[in-house]
């Protein structure tokens, strides 16, 4: 059975046994930083390109399929552009803070992953008050976000940073009261004690009505607190652009894109430990066997699974509802995430269901589309050239169809010409001279010009003689623009017999 | 290290109110296009809205003045993009009236069937960016898949996905396609499975509502009105598309057309509004003079109106509404 339990007092025994007391700490706190640091590169690829599967399976597209086996690698190859990307700073930016606030919503980052435990005795720092640690520096990262709005001297980065003030810090207010349930509860702050309390029974079974609610006014107060969609206000791209982040590129704008999925792994991770009992196996009152088989699953995939199904919950809440306004935003929070506006219940208590049951319809319809991939109508162009159906009828060139031995039925009448609203088509005619001695109108050369054709069809209407048609031909890209003007006639073509 | 005053002073055009002035567009994400709006914001309230026109001015009225009356009409089709079948067939109208031409009645069902088909495909390419722009993409994709089916009717009969030039005046410029009718049916049979799916997700879901009721006088109907419009164009299709008649495609024309002198104006309904097409002719091959009358421009004058007072997001909801095709705004 493989499990992480056990690893770190090994690895501390060994430490104290080669090295002092003070040297063994100091190489711990570095074994950390680069364990986190590592985990915060790997999180940040898997939930990127999960995030971009989830998208692509909601909206019936196939997402990234390219670089790697099902477009594993996407996301490797889009960090190593922006790792090349020029980072710019712009003129007039305050540089100092500009530089140093994606390195403050990063930290914040790291500070809270360190009450968290990955599985069981797997935890870097068991504070007795972790509750209130985290929910005290998780505010920090408002601080960052606002050092960047302010220092780009951008008015869309400013909107949008005062934004997510407003709403980072009144959404902290329902995941704070979400958060002290389960502490009630449990009666303590440390996270160990309470993923221990939880060994009977997670608290979203266990702890009734109170659980469920804290559960959902926290999972809202996280997607708010995460300016996630519907509550990517401080983004907002149809309305700011890019909101805090417009003037950064590069790899700074890589550490914001990084830290907003970290936060969301954060937030699950919180979540599936103070509702679903972090690592703690599932457990049923006294079916015995059946605990027993549960146990042998490792502590750390059950508390991955937990924390990816909140994430996942998440990610569906994203690609399923529109963007609030930034006053409904607030008015979400303070008139019904925290009911102290003087409202009657019965309107309080109309007003939520009919809101969460058409929510709910939404967020079934496209959870139909993420389970039901045959639903999927994304045609891989390149890879369908053979199966690819081309109307007859499409318009794509201007074409002179000629026969066997070599002879079309262009007379020269120029009646194409005439009708060409723009000059692309140009008739150069010539005179030949009949065997009988009788000077003949031929044409000498169709130049058509496929870079100024708007593809109206009204040459082949003019044409008498149905000398020309339109082909279904699209790849027209060429690199050179020169060869956008055609010579339609063949060389050495001659008109057919009988045409006048 | 920094002087935060200078910055503030950098960061001004402040009016007089300490107001805030921002350009949205030529390159924004929500104006579908080169839109320059000039917002004059008051913290997140709007004070005022000017738009700035001219950023994608082709003079299209004064280059139809050197086409002829055949040869005008395709150049519509690069105004509404999305409605091109019926600006065709608003100026192929004005031409049939002021030449008494003689339209067969199979070119003109099939023209009120194309005219519809088109402005169903148009509501849809609405109804996904409208959802765009209050922050869902979702339904963007949904809506696409049924608009899909319609430009595939149009490419098998008109030969084109987006820019069609099949109403020529007198009729149509070939026959419909033999699988039409087929393929017609085909899709009235998904598009009303999926309405609900629209419902669901986009016109009964919550927050759509709340961003859009009460935003503008205007936009609140017209969410509701699009809807129904959509289900009326349905209902028309349905009750032509089993009796187009057999005959000609197109009346008989003269090869060269001349408009007698006067002055004439036609109007269509078109998926945005009323578009009309309003020629000077002094008797030549081509328009002496020629204005079109656009949707958008009328549309987009209202905006100001309806959004002094309301929030930036509700600005993205009215623009949304107004449905803005900006080539159409700016000839």
């Amino acid at each position: 059975m493989f499990s992480l339990e056990g690893i770190t007092t090994n690895v501390q025994d060994w430490l104290l046994m080669k090295f002092n007391p003070t040297m063994a700490l100091a190489i711990e706190c570095v074994i950390v930083i680069l364990l986190s640091i590592s985990l915060f590169a790997i999180l940040g690829l898997v939930l990127v390109l999960m995030e971009r599967k989830v998208a692509a399976h909601i909206q019936i597209r196939l997402g990234p399929n390219r670089v790697g086996p099902g477009g594993m690698f996407q996301t490797v190859a889009d960090t190593l552009k922006l790792i090349m990307k020029e980072g710019l700073t712009p003129d007039k930016a305050d540089k100092f803070l500009f530089n140093l606030a994606p390195f403050v919503v990063m930290m914040v980052g790291m500070l809270l992953l360190a009450p968290i435990a990955f599985a069981k005795n797997f935890q870097i720092w068991d504070i007795n008050i972790g509750v209130l640690y985290i929910s005290s520096v998780s505010s920090l990262s408002v601080i960052g976000i606002l050092m960047a709005g302010w220092a780009s001297n951008n008015k869309y980065s400013l909107l949008g940073a005062m934004r997510s003030g407003a709403q980072i810090v009144s959404y902290e207010l329902s995941a704070g009261f979400a958060v002290l349930t389960i502490v009630v509860l449990t009666g303590s702050l440390q996270i160990s004690e309470i993923i221990n309390a939880q060994q009977n029974g997670w608290w979203i079974f266990k702890g009734h009505i109170p659980a469920v609610i804290a559960f959902v006014l926290y999972i809202i107060a996280v997607t708010a607190e995460t300016n996630r969609a519907p509550f990517d206000l401080a983004e907002a791209e149809s309305e700011l652009t890019a909101g805090f982040h417009t003037e950064y590129s590069g790899m700074r704008f890589a550490l914001f894109f990084l830290a907003e999925y970290i936060n969301i792994f954060i937030v699950c991770a919180i979540g599936a430990t103070l509702f679903f009992g972090g690592w703690m196996p599932l457990h049923i009152g006294n079916w015995e066997a059946f605990n027993h088989i549960m146990d042998y699953i490792p502590s750390s995939v059950w508390f991955m699974g937990k924390t990816f199904f909140l994430i996942f919950l998440i990610m569906w809440f994203r690609w399923t509802f529109p963007r609030l306004r930034v006053d409904q935003l607030l008015n979400l929070e303070w008139k019904y995430l925290l009911p102290i506006r003087n409202m009657f219940l019965k309107e309080y208590i109309t007003d939520v269901l009919t809101g969460v049951t058409s929510l709910l319809k939404g967020m079934r319809k496209t959870g139909y589309y993420f389970t039901h991939s045959k639903e999927i109508i994304t045609e891989q162009y390149p890879d369908n050239r053979a199966t690819l159906l081309m109307s007859d009828r499409f318009k794509g060139e201007v074409v002179m169809p000629h026969d066997a031995n070599n002879e079309h039925t262009c007379t020269g009448c120029t009646a194409c010409e005439l009708a060409c609203p723009n000059g692309t088509i140009k008739v150069v005619t010539k005179f030949e001279t009949s065997p009988e001695g009788k000077k003949k109108k031929a044409i000498d050369a169709l130049v058509y010009r496929l870079e100024l054709c708007t593809m109206c069809n009204l040459c082949i209407v003019a044409c008498p003689s149905d000398a020309i048609k339109m082909a279904p031909n699209f790849e027209h890209s060429v690199f050179d623009r020169t060869k956008l003007t055609k010579v339609l006639n063949q060389p050495g073509s001659k008109i057919r017999e009988g045409i006048e | 290290m920094y002087n935060q005053t200078e910055i503030i002073k950098d960061t001004s055009e402040l009016g007089a109110d300490g107001e805030l002035v921002i350009n949205m567009g030529p390159q924004h994400p929500a104006t579908h296009g080169v839109l320059h709006l000039v917002v004059t914001l008051n913290g997140e309230t709007i004070k005022k809205i000017e738009p700035h026109l001219g950023y994608i001015h082709r003079s299209i009225e004064k280059m139809c003045e050197s086409l002829t009356y055949r040869q005008f009409i395709y150049v519509t089709s690069r105004m509404d993009y999305l409605s091109s079948h019926i600006n065709n067939l608003g100026c192929a109208l004005l031409v049939e009236k002021g030449m008494q031409i003689e339209v067969p009645d199979r070119a003109k069902y099939v023209r009120v069937i194309l005219s519809e088909l088109t402005r169903i495909a148009s509501h849809e390419l609405w109804l996904g960016a409208m959802a765009m722009d209050l922050g869902a993409f979702t339904p963007f994709f949904y809506a696409f898949r049924e608009r899909e089916m319609i430009t595939d009717i149009m490419e098998d009969t008109c030969g084109a996905r987006l820019t069609m030039n099949y109403i020529v005046p007198g009729g149509l410029m070939y026959d419909i396609h033999p699988d039409f009718q087929k393929k017609v049916k085909a899709f009235i049979t998904q598009f009303k499975s999926k309405v609900t799916e629209y419902e669901d997700l986009v016109t009964n879901n919550v927050i759509f509502q709340s961003r859009t009721k009460g935003v503008g006088i205007l936009s609140a109907e017209d969410a509701i009105s699009y809807g129904k419009e959509m289900n009326q164009s349905i209902r028309i299709i349905e009750q032509l598309i089993d009796n187009i008649p057999e005959g000609d495609f197109v009346g008989k024309t003269k090869n060269v057309l001349k408009l007698p002198k006067g002055e004439f104006y036609t109007r269509v309904e078109t998926a945005r509004g009323e578009f009309g097409v309003y020629v000077v002719s002094e008797g030549g091959t081509t328009p002496h003079r020629i204005k079109f009358r656009s949707p958008g421009f009328s549309n987009l004058s209202v905006l100001n109106h309806i959004s002094v007072g309301s929030k930036i997001g509700d600005l993205m909801a009215s623009m949304g509404t107004l449905d803005l095709v900006i080539p159409d705004i700016d000839r």
